[in-house]
């Protein structure tokens, strides 16, 4: 024969262990705010309950009441009257004065407020500033029951724990996300880089080129202007030289024909080296 | 016995005024002139000159060619460059090649010629 109190363990072993494993699959704060709607009102039951995860300045939480159960994303300085007490004593209290528990319930209707009787709280710390807040909110006829403490704080450690999970996981594929962008931007850079490089080496090779034609060309005039002009202007230099020591008919016979050809020869090199010239600036 | 001369140009008239000058200064060489490189390369093994006054811009074997043949068979025959080249890229060219003496540049003087044939032939 299984007593009152025995059916009534039993039933909390199950909601608990269902509650555990539905938490296990849980990988996102949405997914963890469902399962407290759906598991959280059959392990207690009270008119609100509010789980406030806080891990530094991250702060969440979860307002679960037997149709719903709101997330919010909050700062340290928007949690309840109740919740910063407990932030700054650490110690488990009690509000039963109704215009104080009122103060705990912002954003609730008034016919709700005026269902609450008391308001329960604790911080469950567990170092380096992050824990559980944990506000029970009980109505007349139905006051905290203390046999609903292990219970709570076993809820209340693997709410944290899994809470700490999907934020560290949250930051590390934060994380990786920022790495990525960094690294694309970093391959972006490098493309460009290297785009840059390619353009440069192009514009090295054509320069390149076109001093080495240039360079070419003077060296190909430079050639020209010694041996072309010069080896007609030389010969006329040299027989003009030798005049004085010819007699006239030498000079008639050899030396007018040869300054004649001399100098046909030094006009003919004069115009080839200004065409090539001329040739080079309209390149250019 | 005579100083062979060999001049190497492909323009007449040049070598007919070294030769006058020449003959002005001296009649104790033996002047011979080639206006084709080729006809004076190929009388160098038989007339063993002992100086060559050598042009460099000729057509078909210009004067390096000409130093490169007689590099490559051995000939050590002194060489005095007379070009009308005033270029240094001539001038320095001349250092790759030891039987190179001298470089003179057109028109020679007979004082030019004269100091030449002092300092190459004397002994």
């Amino acid at each position: 024969m299984v007593t009152k109190e025995e059916f009534r363990y039993r039933l909390i072993y199950e909601s608990l262990s269902r509650f555990s494993s539905n938490l296990s699959r849980t990988s996102t704060f949405e997914d963890l705010r469902s399962c407290l709607q759906r598991d959280i009102k059959y392990l207690f039951d009270y008119p609100l309950i509010r789980f406030t995860f806080y891990k530094s300045d991250q702060v969440i939480s979860y307002a679960i009441s037997s149709t719903r159960c709101e997330l919010d994303r909050i700062h340290m300085e928007d949690l309840w009257p109740l919740e910063k007490r407990l932030i700054k004593t650490e110690v488990p209290m009690v509000m039963d004065v109704l215009s104080e528990v009122k103060q705990n319930l912002p954003g609730y209707e008034e016919s709700f407020k005026d269902r609450i009787v008391s308001v329960w709280g604790w911080n469950f710390n567990f170092g380096k500033q992050q824990g559980v807040l944990v506000s029970v909110f009980t109505e007349s006829g139905k006051p905290f029951r203390y046999t609903d403490l292990p219970v709570l704080k076993i809820t209340v450690e693997n709410f944290f724990a899994k809470n700490l999970n999907i934020s560290l996981f949250s930051e590390i594929f934060k994380q990786k996300k920022e790495l990525e962008e960094a690294l694309q931007l970093l391959k972006e850079k490098s493309d460009e880089i290297g785009l840059l490089v390619n353009s440069q080496e192009k514009i090295i090779v054509e320069r390149t080129s076109e001093l080495l034609h240039k360079n070419t060309k003077l060296v190909e005039l430079s050639r020209m202007n010694a041996h072309t002009i010069r080896e007609p202007l030389s010969r006329i230099q040299g027989l003009t030289s030798m005049l004085y020591m010819l007699t006239v008919e030498e000079i008639q016979n050899e030396i007018v024909p040869s300054l004649l050809e001399s100098s046909t020869d030094l006009d003919t090199a004069v115009h080839l080296v200004i065409g090539l010239i001329e040739n080079e600036i309209g390149a250019v | 016995m005579k100083k062979q001369i060999m001049i190497v140009d492909d323009v007449a008239i040049c070598n007919l005024m070294v030769k006058k000058l020449f003959s002005l200064i001296s009649t104790e060489y033996e002047v011979k002139d080639y206006l084709k490189p080729m006809d004076a390369f190929q009388a160098i093994s038989s007339n063993n000159p002992d100086l060559i006054f050598l042009d460099l811009n000729m057509p078909v074997l210009d004067g390096w060619q000409f130093l490169e043949k007689m590099k490559a068979e051995n000939l050590t025959n002194p060489v005095i460059i007379l070009t009308s080249s005033i270029s240094n890229l001539d001038r320095n060219k001349c250092i790759e090649y030891t039987n190179v003496l001298d470089y003179q540049i057109k028109p020679p003087s007979k004082e030019g010629l004269e100091g030449l044939l002092k300092t190459y032939l004397s002994n």
